[in-house]
């Protein structure tokens, strides 16, 4: 995965840009950049799973499918720990407190890259950034631990199809 | 039924503010404002602003006590099941009075 591993050091590269004093487009910039290597990471998770190897760049055009909105609701509903009705014989079980929490941090980064980017009312903090770089970081880790979980594969296949719970797209 | 300002209630202010209060503030935050409303996709949303020392560059120490703290207030904001999506955000005391006023809590730090 080298494109959302290379975005998740660009983050971080970002940060430390300027030794004194960060200036507000790297701080914003690192933390849009942790985000997308969250999304990249999920999204190409997803296809990889989805798609055949061939023809070759078919997981790539599966990736330009996913939706920002559709997948903030679906990790919404990962995070709290339940499924909507509609899906819920696919799970056995409690959702895993690592699942909840990688769905949970994407949320947020979510959230955080739309301030970022659109919120200059305040002023962005190196602590917010630094803070949300680590919740990327976190994600990434806990991505390895979990993704052969099959409440993971139920997951990715949200993210891909949320039609297949019916979660609303924004 | 909501009575605060943004669509939020006094016992889920009261919740969040109880998560917050049973722990130390990190020495570089001041205090904290809550903000009830939407997010960016317009679901209901409550913003936790932490109200920080105006250093741009904190040292790695200040970082990672902050990290620590945010991490494990969400995780335990997030057991809660609050209607409004919590997410907490930093703001620097400079801008904090201008945006927020007085801020909710009289500081308690650990060096």
């Amino acid at each position: 995965m080298p494109l959302p591993k290379d975005l998740l050091d660009q983050a971080t590269r970002l940060l430390s840009h300027e030794k004194k004093k960060p200036k507000q487009a790297s701080i914003r910039r690192a933390v849009s950049t942790a985000y997308y290597a969250a999304f990249h990471l999920l999204a190409s998770e997803s296809a990889k799973r989805m798609a055949p190897t061939l023809p070759k760049k078919l997981g790539l055009q599966v990736q330009r499918a996913f939706e920002h909105g559709a997948m903030k609701a679906v990790c919404k509903s990962f995070a709290g720990g339940t499924l909507p009705s509609f899906i819920g014989h696919l799970q056995s079980g409690s959702i895993e407190p690592d699942l909840q929490k990688l769905a949970s941090h994407f949320v947020k980064l979510q959230e955080a890259r739309h301030a970022a980017d659109y919120d200059l009312v305040h002023t962005l903090t190196k602590q917010e950034a630094e803070d949300n770089i680590d919740k990327a970081k976190e994600i990434f880790a806990i991505w390895k631990t979990i993704s052969k979980l099959p409440h993971s594969n139920v997951f990715l296949m949200s993210l891909a199809l949320p039609q297949i719970g019916r979660w609303r797209k924004e | 039924m909501s009575d605060l300002s943004g669509g939020g209630t006094v016992e889920e202010a009261n919740k969040i503010r109880q998560v917050i209060n049973k722990r130390d503030l990190p020495a570089s935050v001041r205090s904290f404002k809550l903000e009830f409303g939407a997010d960016s996709t317009g679901d209901p949303a409550v913003t936790i602003w932490l109200i920080v020392d105006d250093d741009p560059n904190p040292p790695k120490r200040v970082l990672d006590q902050t990290t620590r703290f945010v991490r494990e207030t969400e995780s335990e904001l997030m057991q809660l099941g609050l209607r409004h999506w919590p997410f907490i955000r930093f703001s620097p005391a400079s801008e904090a009075k201008l945006y927020f006023g007085e801020t909710d809590a009289a500081p308690q730090r650990f060096a």
